[in-house]
């Protein structure tokens, strides 16, 4: 077998395990099914408002959590949008609104958990997963805040679909701006280019056609919502290496935002061709990003030699990643109140750019752990690729061989 | 204590990638590929490292090992010749002393050697530290057998130890001047004196903190 061929099965190895990791056009019915009984519930108490999902599921990232977390959750969270002014209502006023028309309905009954910002509703296991929904509270944003927002942005179309939803701030409940469909639609202007062009969009979507007989009469028919492009494959990647990198728990305080991944992916995937397919174009964000880090030590320089990256920004003090739909956001807010995130973020960033190389020419083994890692060792297995690729299961270090390593000058 | 080489066949049984290459000054050299196989931290390693065993036939845990892949680059704990620092001489000496198996030397220093080198690279720590380099990092080792946290009372008690006068006898007051019996006090230590080769090192050992010491008084002045 010569080394292309290679490349491509392991390539075709482990889009075969994202898929099996993204959501299925089941789950992705059953989701909609479930929030649209939320809209008609509260229709049916006085409550004219309009539900959609935000986050990864809106963009098409989703991924299903590891199963080697028992208690890990596939979490759909929508935001709910009341008909309503803000001057109408107060954060908490609404939030008792929606709270009582789903307590009041019986259907939920022990379903229900309240927490202060979102209202979770926690359904039956889906294929094995523990589903929950994250209801998000909201109002169509003032126009005065929509027009400060579209006075700080180079998008103000973006900005007409802004929202302030529940959140608290100082113990209290109150209002926080948001603005998902805007992220949403920037989203699809960017990935609009690579569904046009990639063959392997056409391929996906002849997949889930195939998959689905009983229900498309033809692929035409399947919704764009499930239908995955180069780059939302990238994000899914990213994001999945990101948990396993993250998982050491002495650095799991640090990780990265699922929101700066795909907003990081996005912006660098503009300035790749349309043509790339999935791997040329991870390889492309991850070397783009990388060339970020030397920011950190020299922003004068930085700026001077690449007048064009602007993606991430630093002028010495403050970090800043803008949400391409809300100006008055800055993604990276963490990275000021603690450098640990900014460290772990390039750190991360070269690991994956260290692990996504082993699908090249790297020992059968490790591209297999690497696969192991981001998906579960069960997972693999159910593929066999433990036997494909010879992994066996990794041997935990006990406490009393922990030994340190050591160096002698003299004998340098 | 194992013969060398039922050692060393056991070792070949055990990392099967790897074969005798030569002989040279009474020592043999084994090479070819080590097989790692760890996690610690949620951090998996499985990876095969290209290494060189030139075994040592007194004291297995003393042996020298070079990664010969070219896969590790500059890193603090390699010297040029690509020889790996694996721990502090102290520690090799007292897991020998424990027992003399090329297979445990395998598996609790090269293999772990390589985990903790995936794991630096990937995160920018060591998963349960390191130790200084030099001087430091042998006081250090020191501290954690006895507990004793001064380096002046840590050089008085080594003092002691390597003493050849001073028979050493659980019921005598303790070296590190407790005022307990040896017994109660350091019972591992009563324990490590009993094998010539971890007492050669002591003294070696407290050889090196007298010439430190001696080198800082004469700079005072």
């Amino acid at each position: 077998m010569t080394d292309k061929f290679k490349l491509i099965e392991r390539q075709e190895d482990l889009v075969k395990l994202l898929e099996d990791a993204d959501i299925t056009y089941s789950m992705y019915k059953n989701a909609v099914e479930k929030y649209t009984a939320v809209v008609d519930l509260l229709s049916s108490n006085g409550i004219d408002s309009h539900i959609y999902p935000q986050g990864s599921f809106a963009i098409g990232t989703v991924v299903k959590p590891l199963r080697r977390n028992k208690d890990a959750d596939y979490d759909l969270d929508v935001i709910c949008e009341v008909s309503c002014s803000k001057a109408e209502t107060t954060a908490p006023q609404l939030y008792k609104k929606i709270k009582d028309a789903l307590e009041s309905s019986g259907r939920y009954d022990k379903k229900l958990h309240f927490f202060e910002e979102c209202i979770r509703i926690e359904y039956a296991d889906v294929g094995g997963y523990k589903f929950s929904m994250d209801i998000v509270p909201s109002v169509p944003e003032e126009i005065r805040e929509i027009l400060k927002m579209k006075s700080f942005t180079q998008r103000p179309d973006l900005c007409d679909t802004a929202i302030a939803i529940t959140e608290l701030d100082n113990d209290s409940l109150g209002w926080g701006k948001s603005n998902p469909k805007g992220y949403e639609k920037w989203f699809s202007e960017v990935n609009e280019r690579f569904h046009n062009y990639d063959f392997g969009v056409n391929t996906n979507r002849q997949q889930i056609f195939q998959n689905n007989l009983t229900v498309f009469s033809s692929a035409d028919e399947i919704p764009l919502q499930i239908v995955r492009t180069p780059l939302q494959r990238v994000v899914q990647l990213l994001k999945l290496h990101k948990a396993s990198y993250f998982s050491n728990p002495n650095v799991k305080d640090f990780s990265v935002k699922s929101v700066i991944i795909a907003t990081l992916a996005a912006h660098s995937a503009q300035k790749a061709p349309a043509h790339y397919n999935t791997f040329e174009l991870l390889d492309f964000v991850l070397k783009d990003l990388q060339k970020y880090s030397t920011l950190k030590d020299n922003p004068t320089l930085f700026k001077a030699l690449n007048p064009d990256k602007g993606i991430i920004e630093f002028d010495g003090t403050e970090w800043k990643i803008e949400n391409p739909s809300n100006p008055m956001d800055n993604l990276a807010n963490s990275w000021n109140e603690d450098n640990e995130y900014v460290k772990y973020f390039f750190m991360w960033v070269n690991s994956a750019i260290k692990d996504f190389d082993t699908i090249i020419g790297d020992q059968d083994l490790v591209y297999g752990s690497v696969l192991s890692k981001m998906f579960g060792e069960g997972k693999v297995k159910d593929f066999g690729y433990d036997r494909k690729y010879k992994l066996v299961s990794p041997k935990p270090i006990e406490s009393n061989v922990q030994h340190k390593p050591w160096l002698d000058y003299e004998n340098a | 204590m194992k013969m060398l080489d039922t050692n060393i066949r056991d070792l070949l049984n055990y990392q099967k990638g790897l074969s005798i290459s030569g002989e040279r000054d009474g020592r043999i050299s084994l090479a070819g590929k080590i097989f790692v196989n760890m996690i610690y931290d949620n951090f998996p390693v499985q990876r095969y490292y290209d290494v060189k065993i030139i075994v040592n036939p007194e004291n297995v845990y003393l042996s020298d090992v070079f990664e010969t892949g070219g896969y590790i680059g500059e890193y603090c704990h390699k010297y040029k010749d690509n020889r790996l620092c694996l721990a502090t001489n102290i520690d090799l000496v007292i897991s020998n002393s424990e027992n003399n198996s090329l297979v445990n030397f395998c598996r609790e220093y090269i293999e772990q050697y390589f985990f903790i080198y995936e794991y630096y690279t990937t995160y920018g720590f060591f998963p349960y530290g390191d130790r200084a380099h030099d001087l430091e990092g042998v006081k250090s080792s020191y501290k954690e057998i006895t507990g004793i946290k001064d380096d002046l009372d840590l050089t008085r008690f080594l003092l002691q130890i390597c003493r050849k006068e001073y028979h050493y006898r659980g019921h005598l007051p303790c070296p590190c001047g407790s005022g307990e019996r040896t017994r109660k006090c350091h019972p591992k230590i009563l324990k490590l004196m009993t094998d010539e080769l971890v007492y050669k090192q002591i003294c070696i050992d407290f050889l090196g903190m007298v010439k430190e010491f001696d080198e800082h008084k004469r700079k005072a002045k």
